[in-house]
């Protein structure tokens, strides 16, 4: 019998703030990936 | 979602067997896009003040399973006013040089003026895959 084992994914993501001189958040937003770039790539 | 550069294995691999390899412990910033997973530095890293390569603040964290997740983050305070479109995380301090690990454009563009911070944090989970 053969026994495989799952592969391992590695799964990436980001987010960032933007801040003023006086603390107040004026942006938010996400980290992606490159327009037909892969993601979830496996071990 | 993110890209997992190729010398993030490597390098991940190279760790977990005690061989010769060094850390994920730098962040930088860029102005450009469309990096792939075969890249070792970003399209454009930035010079600009307070916008350079950086010690990030790195943990452990738990995304399904105890300490599964890799966290980078860093705050950057511009000098000046900039867009920022690309962030890396990386195994050496010098612009350009060392591994990539993980690679993203941000979205949407950073619009930064001086004096602004700003925060960045990424984050890779090793999983089954499903």
């Amino acid at each position: 019998m053969e026994i495989k084992s799952k592969p391992t994914e590695a799964q990436s993501s980001g987010i960032y703030v933007i801040k003023d001189k006086d603390g107040k958040i004026i942006q938010t937003g996400i980290v992606v990936c490159p327009k037909g770039a892969a993601n979830g790539d496996k071990l | 979602m993110a890209i997992n550069c190729n010398t993030f294995y490597s390098e991940a691999v190279k760790l977990l067997v005690d061989e010769a390899a060094d850390a994920f412990t730098y962040m930088a910033v860029g102005t450009g896009t469309g990096q792939t997973a075969t890249d070792t530095t970003l399209k454009t890293e930035s010079t600009a003040s307070g916008l350079t390569r950086a010690a990030a603040t790195c943990s452990s964290e738990t995304t399904t399973v105890t300490d599964d997740t890799c966290q980078w983050t860093h705050t950057w305070t511009a000098g000046a006013s900039a867009t920022i479109t690309e962030v890396g995380v990386f195994n050496n301090s010098t612009k350009d040089a060392g591994d990539m690990a993980f690679y993203g454009e941000l979205s949407p563009a950073a619009g930064l003026t001086s004096g602004s911070t700003l925060t960045i944090t990424c984050k890779t989970q090793l999983k089954a895959a499903t």
